[in-house]
C-alpha cells in the first residue's frame, strides 16, 4: 500500500511491480516507489537469456495497447531505445494466479513460471540529469474492456498508477513526453499538472498532429496523478481551445511558440467523441 | 583528419540536429570542421520538415532491406529527443539528376539534402556519481546512403561520419549493438576491441544481435580511416565465431552470462561461405553486469 489515498489501490493487492533495467542502469533506480517494494526476483535483467518470455509478452501487451492505433513498437525498438538506455516499470499478476483467459491471449507458454504484465511504462534519459522521456504507457485495462476478458477486477485507475510509479522509480525530476491531440492518454498526462508545451505541431513525428508536453514531477504531481485527493495543483484558466481535428490551428499554435510564447494545457481535455476531443490551452507569463 | 578523407568535404557539408536541450553539450567543431550555423537544425521546428523527411528516407533506403527501418515517432521519441544526429550532406543542386529522385528532394528544395546519419542518445547508467552531462552513450544508428546506392556520396562517408560523429559527444563509454552478419562489424572493430555485453540477444527482433561496450580513445580514433589490420588496442584472438551459427552464440552468451570477458578483437574473416568473426576470450571471476 502507498502512504496515501489513490485510485485504484484495490489493485496493488492483485498485481505485484516489476522492473526491466540492465544491472548498471537499476542501480539508478528507485525500486521502492513510495516505499513499494520490487522484489529482486522481479528486476528483469533484458541482457540474459532467461528474460526472453517475460519481454516477449510485454512486446504482446504493447501490441495489444497500441496495434489497433497502428503505433506498436517494433521489438529492437524495445531493446536499444528502452532496455539498455532507460528502464521500463510495471504491474504483472504472478502467473499462478492469472486469468485463463489473459493465459490464453499472451499465447503463454505451459511451462512457463514468471510474471504476466498487465502494464508498463517506459522512459529513456535525456541529457540534463533527473530529465526523461517517456514514450510508451501500455494498459490492458482498455484492451480487457474492448474484449470483455475478465470481469471480476476493476482495472480503472491502472495507467495513472502505473505511470506515477514508474516516475517515482525513476527519480524523474523533469519530464517529457509526446502524444496526439486527440489522445485518450493525455488524461491520464494532465493528471501530473498543468502541461508545458513545447510543441503544438510535430513533422518530425509519424503523426504531425502530435504535442510535445512536460511538467515538473515532485511528489505532488506524482500523487495527484494517482488520484490522492489531498494532492490538489493550482492550474490556469484556459483562454482557448485547441480540437483535435483542426490542423490549421495546431500549425498556428506552433508558430506561436516557435516565435517564443509559451503556452500549457492547464486540465484535462473534454472529449467529444472516441476520436476527438476539445484541449484546453493557456498562456504562460 | 586523415589527407585522404579531405576530398569528402569538397562536396559533404556537415549537419547537426540538436533541440535546445542538448545542442550546448555537444562539439561543434569536430576534428576541427566547424558545422555552420546554417546546417544545425531544430528538430521541432516546422521549416525543417523537408530536411527531415529526407533524412527520415535514408533510414528506411537503408535500414528498411533488414527490416528495421526506424517509424517517425521513434526517431522523434527515442532519436532527437533524448539525443541528436550528425551527419554529412550535400546541396541539392551538387546531386546529379537521378540521385535528386532516389532522394526524393522536392523540385523547388535548394538546401542541403543528407545523405548519412549518426546518432547517439544517453544511457541511464552515465549519470552515475552524479555526472552533470552523460558520460555513456549508445550508438543508435549509423547509416549511409552508400551503403544501398553507392556514388550518391564520396566513397568513405560512413567512415567519416563515424569519425566525427563520436567527436560530436561527449561519449566516454559507448553501446552499440549490431548483428553478427552486418558489414557494420568492420567498421565498429575498427574502433578497437568490443566487449560483449550480449552475443545472443532474443530480446532484439533479431536474436542474432550482439551488444557491446567500449571506451573511444580519442588518440585512436583515426583507426576508423586508417582501417589497421589489428587496433593496436586488441588482444590477439584465441577464438574464432562462425557468424551464422546462432547454437555458438547462445553459448558464448552463457559464457558471458557466467562470468567471461568476450571481446571482438578484429575484422570479420570471409573464406567462401563461411564469416568468421575473431574474439578473444577470458575467464573472469564476476560478471561486470
Amino acid at each position: 500500500m502507498l502512504p496515501f489515498p489513490i485510485q485504484g489501490a484495490h489493485l496493488l493487492g492483485e498485481l505485484v511491480p516489476y522492473v526491466v533495467a540492465t544491472p548498471n542502469n537499476s542501480a539508478m533506480l528507485d525500486l521502492q516507489p513510495f516505499g513499494l517494494p520490487t522484489p529482486a526476483s522481479h528486476v528483469i535483467d533484458p541482457l540474459k537469456l532467461d528474460s526472453a518470455i517475460f519481454l516477449d509478452l510485454l512486446h504482446k501487451l504493447d501490441g495489444l495497447t497500441f496495434g489497433p492505433e497502428g503505433m506498436p513498437m517494433p521489438k529492437w525498438v524495445f531493446y536499444d531505445c528502452s532496455e539498455v538506455p532507460g528502464a521500463l516499470y510495471g504491474l504483472a499478476r504472478p502467473i499462478d494466479r492469472v486469468w485463463p483467459k489473459v493465459r490464453e491471449l499472451f499465447a503463454i507458454p505451459d511451462s512457463y513460471t514468471g510474471l504476466v504484465p498487465v502494464s508498463m511504462y517506459v522512459a529513456i534519459p535525456m541529457p540534463q540529469p533527473g530529465t526523461w522521456f517517456g514514450h510508451n504507457l501500455s494498459s490492458l485495462a482498455p484492451v480487457f474492456r474492448r474484449l470483455g476478458v475478465i470481469g471480476d477486477l476493476d482495472l480503472a485507475g491502472l495507467g495513472s498508477l502505473t505511470k506515477g510509479l514508474a516516475l517515482k522509480c525513476f527519480q524523474v525530476q523533469e519530464f517529457w513526453g509526446a502524444t496526439q491531440w486527440a489522445s485518450k492518454a493525455l488524461h491520464i498526462h494532465a493528471k501530473f499538472g498543468p502541461l508545458r508545451l513545447q510543441t503544438a505541431y510535430t513533422p518530425a513525428h509519424s503523426e504531425h498532429e502530435t504535442l510535445t508536453y512536460g511538467f515538473t514531477c515532485n511528489d505532488l504531481a506524482l500523487r495527484s496523478s494517482m488520484g490522492d485527493p489531498g494532492a490538489v495543483i493550482a492550474r490556469p484558466e484556459p483562454q482557448l481551445w485547441i480540437d483535435s481535428d483542426d490542423v490549421p490551428a495546431m500549425i498556428a499554435l506552433q508558430d506561436r511558440i516557435e516565435a517564443g510564447e509559451r503556452f500549457c494545457i492547464p486540465s484535462a481535455p473534454k472529449r467529444l467523441s472516441d476520436e476527438r476531443a476539445l484541449v484546453p490551452i493557456a498562456s504562460i507569463a | 583528419m586523415l589527407n585522404h578523407y579531405l576530398p569528402i568535404l569538397d562536396r559533404c557539408e556537415p549537419f547537426l540536429i540538436a533541440h535546445d536541450g542538448i545542442a550546448p553539450i555537444l562539439q561543434t567543431s569536430p576534428a576541427g570542421l566547424s558545422i555552420p550555423p546554417a546546417n544545425i537544425f531544430h528538430p521541432q521546428h516546422r521549416k525543417n520538415g523537408p530536411f527531415l523527411r529526407m533524412l527520415a528516407l535514408v533510414d528506411k533506403l537503408t535500414f528498411g532491406p533488414f527490416g528495421m527501418d526506424m517509424p517517425g515517432w521513434v526517431f522523434y521519441d527515442c532519436a532527437v529527443m533524448p539525443g541528436a544526429v550528425f551527419g554529412l550532406g550535400i546541396r541539392a543542386a551538387n546531386l546529379e539528376p537521378w540521385a535528386r529522385q532516389a532522394m526524393e528532394v522536392p523540385e523547388d528544395y535548394e538546401g542541403l539534402v543528407p545523405v548519412s546519419q549518426f546518432i547517439a542518445i544517453p544511457i541511464l547508467a552515465g549519470f552515475a556519481g552524479g555526472q552533470a552531462v552523460p558520460t555513456t552513450w549508445l550508438l543508435y544508428t549509423l547509416e549511409s546512403m552508400n551503403q544501398i546506392s553507392p556514388g550518391i556520396a564520396p566513397f568513405g562517408t560512413l567512415h567519416l561520419t563515424l569519425y566525427l560523429g563520436l567527436q560530436v559527444f561527449p561519449i566516454q563509454e559507448l553501446w552499440g549493438t549490431t548483428q553478427w552478419r552486418s558489414p557494420k562489424v568492420e567498421i565498429y572493430s575498427d574502433l578497437g576491441p568490443l566487449e560483449l555485453v550480449t552475443a545472443y540477444t532474443p530480446a532484439h527482433s533479431m536474436p542474432r544481435t550482439f551488444s557491446f561496450r567500449m571506451q573511444p580513445r580519442s588518440e585512436m580514433l583515426s583507426s576508423v580511416l586508417a582501417a589497421p589490420r589489428a587496433h593496436p588496442d586488441a588482444p590477439p584472438p584465441n577464438a574464432l565465431l562462425d557468424a551464422d551459427d546462432p547454437k555458438a552464440m547462445i553459448d558464448l552468451q552463457r559464457e558471458i552470462e557466467a562470468g567471461h570477458r568476450v571481446v571482438v578483437v578484429g575484422r570479420p574473416l570471409n573464406h567462401g561461405t563461411y564469416v568468421r568473426v575473431p574474439l578473444f576470450r577470458e575467464k573472469l571471476v564476476q560478471s561486470p553486469y
